[in-house]
């Protein structure tokens, strides 16, 4: 990490480092929401969700720090390893469309915005 | 005219010191020969005179035969003349048969060069009370018998005018010596005078009036270059000014907005009693605002360190392709919303900084979607050749006006086109600033309606 940093973000990259070892091969389960990371599936209530590789590797990520914030760069980080600080809203583009395929056709919702700090997967 | 530092170097003494010693030197030697060529002259016309002195004592001696013949010479010899004569007369047996008074205390016999022949004997010099003489010695024959002739020539008034001569060129010579310093001081001064009226035209400038110039005056030839440079300078500074002032007048009104926003929002949250949601989306919308500001404050940090970096940056070798193929998938959501297509061309391995390398890209591409229409398309190009690394950005965007294209890579600058954006008119400076860093260029061309290219090369060390 370069200098001035936030506290935050040490804190958010230190869990993340934590999580990322274990538990990468199996069944995640947040709600009805049912990831299979061997074989890159996702389904919710049985109903096969149809995700983009991008799409799958943010819900992953996601779904592995379930019920904890995920800042913007963060995702940006993993997802594309995109090292820098950009002024763009892929990021958000990308958890709109997310959305479409996980939220939009159930009744409850599991991803939410945190405005001003990023995003959180979580179970009502 | 200059700074009370100790003892700087001065034009003037400098000039007045070399001008003496100039001087000096050839004052010296012009008086050096002149006097060697007069002394010698006299003590040649000396020798040629007792020559002929002891010519015609010998002749006289052989035609009249005798001591009586050369008695008058011995005895009167020359005291009116200006070199004095004095005479000796000795016969075969070696006895003085002959000489002019108070000479035989004053130089005897052996003293004299000796002569075997009939010829003169070169003269020599002898010393003796304060006087200088001249000897030389002659044979004569008379009566079958070798009489020696010998001859001393007064020479001290001679002497005396030769050293009366050099103290006169001495005189001569101190006097000029001093005579060329007051020619020097006044000259030098008169000479560097535009140089003090050069200073006087210099202090006038202040930075509140940069736009005066100094070469219009008529200056010297040798002054003209300095005075043309030093426009050159003011040019430079008055557009450093002026950047400057810009600059913080841009800075102050991109760090005003999001300022007054969180002051009105709290202010407003402030103003009666609020649920905890309320307050909780006032804290939301701060923590939006100083994302905001902090991302200008590190981008400005990011520009600025990179101006004061004196260190090279951490290269390595990476793929190139790669790393712009991993950017325009980072920016293929956005393109796919905009219908914008997003290619990459070309391959290569590049040494560069890869956060850093990937940051300029990114930052282009992310300005490239902000002007690319629906159905546009963006190119990232790589181009290896031997001597450097190109990628170059283009689009077929909106492109940018001429008058705007020299100051798109200033911090804060932002055409008028791009006003409405939401960027903090960083990212070409940021871009610029990266590519400074490695050494290399950042150019733009633009035309209006058809595009934009940025082209940054890498050049690769030798």
């Amino acid at each position: 990490m370069v200098k001035p940093f936030a506290f935050s973000e040490l804190l958010a990259r230190v869990r993340s480092l934590l999580r990322r070892t274990p538990a990468r091969r199996g069944k995640l389960r947040i709600d009805d929401l049912e990831i299979d990371t061997r074989h890159q599936r996702a389904e919710r209530g049985g109903v096969p969700l149809n995700l983009t590789p991008k799409e799958f590797l943010l819900l992953t990520h996601l779904a592995h720090s379930a019920g904890e914030v995920v800042s913007r760069a963060e995702i940006a980080e993993h997802v594309w390893d995109i090292g820098f600080k950009t002024d763009t809203n892929v990021v958000d583009v990308v958890v709109r469309r997310l959305r479409a395929k996980v939220d939009d056709p159930f009744k409850t919702k599991l991803v939410h915005t945190i405005r001003g700090m990023g995003y959180v997967l979580k179970a009502p | 005219m200059f700074s009370k530092r100790p003892e700087p170097r001065s034009i003037a003494s400098q000039l007045i010191l070399l001008f003496t010693l100039a001087a000096t030197l050839l004052l010296a030697c012009g008086l050096g020969v002149f006097y060697w060529i007069v002394v010698r002259h006299a003590f040649a016309e000396d020798n040629a005179v007792l020559a002929d002195k002891v010519d015609a004592l010998q002749t006289s001696f052989e035609q009249l035969g005798g001591l009586d013949a050369v008695a008058a010479e011995i005895n009167t010899a020359g005291s009116r003349q200006r070199a004095p004569f004095l005479v000796r007369v000795i016969d075969p047996t070696g006895a003085t048969i002959g000489q002019t008074s108070g000479m035989e205390t004053l130089l005897p016999a052996n003293i004299f060069p000796p002569t075997a022949s009939r010829d003169v004997a070169v003269p020599t010099e002898h010393r003796v009370a304060e006087k200088l003489f001249a000897l030389t010695t002659g044979r004569a024959l008379a009566g079958g018998q070798q009489f020696t002739i010998q001859v001393a020539q007064d020479r001290s008034s001679d002497e005396q005018v030769e050293r009366r001569f050099g103290i006169l060129a001495l005189v001569v010579l101190s006097g000029s010596i001093l005579g060329s310093i007051l020619i020097a001081i006044p000259a030098t001064r008169r000479g560097l005078r535009p140089l003090e009226e050069m200073k006087r035209s210099l202090e006038r400038i202040g930075p509140t009036h940069l736009n005066e110039r100094v070469a219009a005056a008529n200056w010297p030839r040798e002054l003209q270059p300095l005075a043309i440079a030093f426009d050159e300078m003011l040019k430079r500074l008055d557009d450093s000014f002026t950047r400057l002032s810009q600059f913080s007048a841009d800075l102050a009104h991109e760090l005003r907005t999001p300022i007054a926003n969180m002051l009105g929002e709290a202010q407003v949250a402030l103003s009666r009693d609020r649920s905890s949601a309320e307050y909780r989306e006032t804290i939301e919308s701060t923590i939006g605002e100083c994302e905001r500001l902090s991302g200008i404050v590190d981008n400005l940090l990011f520009v600025a360190r990179a101006d004061a970096a004196s260190e090279p940056v951490a290269r390595k070798r990476f793929d190139a392709r790669a790393a712009v193929e991993k950017i325009a998938a980072f920016y293929q959501t956005i393109a796919e919303d905009h219908h914008v297509a997003i290619s990459c061309s070309g391959q290569g391995q590049i040494s560069a900084d890869p956060a850093l390398f990937e940051r300029a890209v990114g930052n282009l591409v992310d300005n490239a979607l902000r002007f690319t229409p629906h159905n546009g398309s963006i190119e990232i190009a790589l181009a290896d050749s031997p001597s450097d690394f190109k990628v170059a950005i283009s689009d077929n965007g909106s492109g940018i006006a001429p008058e705007h294209l020299p100051r798109v890579f200033d911090r804060f600058y932002r055409a008028e086109s791009s006003r409405g954006s939401d960027g903090a008119g960083l990212g070409l400076a940021l871009v610029k600033s990266i590519v400074d860093l490695h050494g290399g260029t950042a150019r733009i061309h633009s035309e209006p309606g058809r595009g934009t290219v940025v082209t940054l090369t890498f050049p690769k060390r030798t």
